[in-house]
């Protein structure tokens, strides 16, 4: 999802208020700290010339801001744009994901369309991840002598032919299949659980206490557990819960996925120094802590320790009848504002030239 | 005179005992808390760092540095491209645990005759990193990338490590081989 902005007026007369353009197309907004741009709803403002605006972006529901384009670089949320000149900035939003888990009770296989899932008559995809508000199609596709028999968990009112839903976060959904031709009398449905507790709907099963329990056959059943089950046997898939119909002798395991391993301890946050050098007349400053070329100070303003990650702006400002030519080094290009990225310690020089 | 003699012959031996019993348990205490928590045991002696080696791989390019350094090769690729050298250096400190040693490299020419030259006046003590020792003797080391301004000359990195952030102080210095830009 894109937000762009746009400077007019680059072109006018020096003193020409430049206008700040601001189009969000959703997904995320973008702010300007003075409280002048607030877009979606007040996407311009203008300025007088040679203005600093910060703008910051911020992803909106289930978006999140990844990165800017254009004359704003980074990952940073926030960026600075200068209206001297003609100034286009796209912040990128990108949605997250949701995860699907599906369990399948008796013969028959659930597909998704988009793919990603293919659950039950030996097929084991029954959990995939979808970017959020994709709408996802649910479709059972029978097995010999299977027939459909119902959806539960988020199909739950579906229709026989399929189920459709917006995926928005988590979400878990059961199908079940029962035999064209049940097998008659009473029928036992054992469960076979380990790590935990199932119960049954009707009640009957009650596991680890009871976990064999009799049902006319064809009995529409849902198993139950306390968390997050690998399904196996008569119901196969990933989730909380598993339909099924007990139209023969059925045999369900339920066992606990195997926890995460821990994450790794997170690396250290390293800081490495951002060195300026001013060939010239003229002034680097940016970070909060370069201010290099003055006349006062020390070379020791001329760097500046910065976290890992950071971004660094730096801004080139000519002095009295000089004017910025080009950086160089980890600085490319001949606008005086430059954003360097601090992942090495790294030397940037800006040349101005009367 | 006799008795007041006696009852101080009696405190003495009264407070030795007590020292005898105090001076090792205090000093067990001691020893666990050290123990326990490494961080509060104090450095003895006097403090000093030096390099403990940096050799240097030239002709390498930024991207690669960072790849190597556990950066994807998505994220390098949003960085410049530069030439330049590797120097992998390593260091021990000894009795600066908490000091905060700003690290700085310079980048000196080589002359035909195999004389120092100019420093190159953008990386003339160009600040790399702060060392935090953690502990009252550590050694570390980092990758340093140094941007080569002529591939078609001889160079030389210098590089210092300070004990306060004004560089008054020099703890180490060290100078690499010469290597071919």
């Amino acid at each position: 999802m894109l937000v762009s902005v746009e400077v007019a007026g680059a072109a006018a007369h020096p003193n020409t208020p430049r206008m700040l353009y601001v189009k969000a197309l959703g997904g995320g907004t973008v702010v300007s700290l003075d409280g002048r741009i607030n877009c979606g709803t007040r996407c311009s403002a203008s300025y007088r010339p040679g203005t600093l605006v910060t703008l910051r972006a911020s992803g909106g529901g289930y978006f999140s801001f990844e990165h800017w384009r254009q004359d704003c670089v980074g990952t940073a949320p926030r960026c600075i744009v200068a209206l001297d000149r003609k100034t286009s900035v796209t912040a990128v939003f990108t949605p997250h994901r949701g995860s699907v888990s599906l369990t399948v009770g008796g013969g028959g296989k659930v597909v998704s369309d988009p793919d990603g899932l293919a659950c039950g008559d030996g097929a084991g995809a029954c959990f995939a991840s979808f970017a959020n508000g994709t709408t996802l199609n649910l479709h059972p596709v029978l097995a010999a002598n299977s027939v459909f028999d119902r959806w539960d968990g988020a199909c739950r009112s579906a229709p026989a032919s399929g189920c459709t839903f917006r995926v928005l976060g988590d979400s878990e959904a059961s199908a079940a299949f029962r035999k064209d031709v049940p097998s008659s009398g009473p029928q036992t449905l054992r469960a076979n659980v380990i790590g935990s507790t199932v119960s049954s709907e009707p009640a009957g099963i009650s596991c680890p206490t009871t976990c064999e329990a009799s049902f006319p056959s064809g009995t529409p059943v849902t198993l139950r557990g306390s968390g997050t089950y690998i399904w196996t046997g008569a119901c196969v898939g990933l989730g909380g819960a598993c339909a099924l119909v007990v139209d023969g002798p059925t045999d369900v395991g339920a066992q606990m996925p195997p926890p995460a391993p821990p994450p790794p301890p997170p690396p250290p946050r390293r800081s490495y120094g951002i060195n300026v050098s001013v060939a010239g007349k003229g002034v680097v400053s940016g970070g909060g802590k370069i201010h290099c070329g003055s006349q006062r100070g020390t070379l020791l303003d001329c760097e500046g320790e910065f976290r890992r990650g950071a971004e660094v702006v730096l801004r080139a400002t000519a002095v009295g009848r000089s004017r910025f030519v080009r950086w160089s080094g980890f600085c490319q290009g001949k606008r005086p504002r430059c954003s360097v990225r601090v992942t090495a310690p790294k030397i940037v020089t800006a040349l101005f030239r009367r | 005179m006799a008795r007041q003699s006696g009852d101080g012959g009696g405190r003495t031996i009264r407070v030795l005992t007590a020292l005898g019993i105090l001076v090792p348990v205090l000093a067990g205490v001691t020893s666990l808390l050290f123990y326990v928590r490494p961080g509060l045991k104090p450095c003895l002696g006097g403090s000093s760092a030096a390099f403990t080696g940096a050799p240097v791989f030239p002709h390498v390019r930024f991207r690669d540095h960072l790849v190597r350094d556990g950066d994807s090769r998505e994220e390098a690729a949003k960085e410049p491209d530069l030439l330049g050298a590797e120097v992998r250096f390593s260091y021990r400190a000894k009795d600066l645990r908490g000091a905060e040693l700003p690290l700085t490299w310079s980048l000196v020419s080589i002359e035909r005759d195999g004389a120092l030259g100019a420093v190159v006046p953008d990386q003339d003590r160009a600040l790399a990193m702060t060392v935090s020792p953690q502990a009252c003797t550590e050694s570390g080391g980092k990758d340093l990338f140094v941007v080569i301004p002529s591939p078609h000359t001889r160079y030389r990195v210098v590089l210092e490590l300070y004990r306060d952030a004004n560089r008054d102080d020099r703890l180490a210095l060290l100078e690499t081989s010469i290597f071919h830009g």
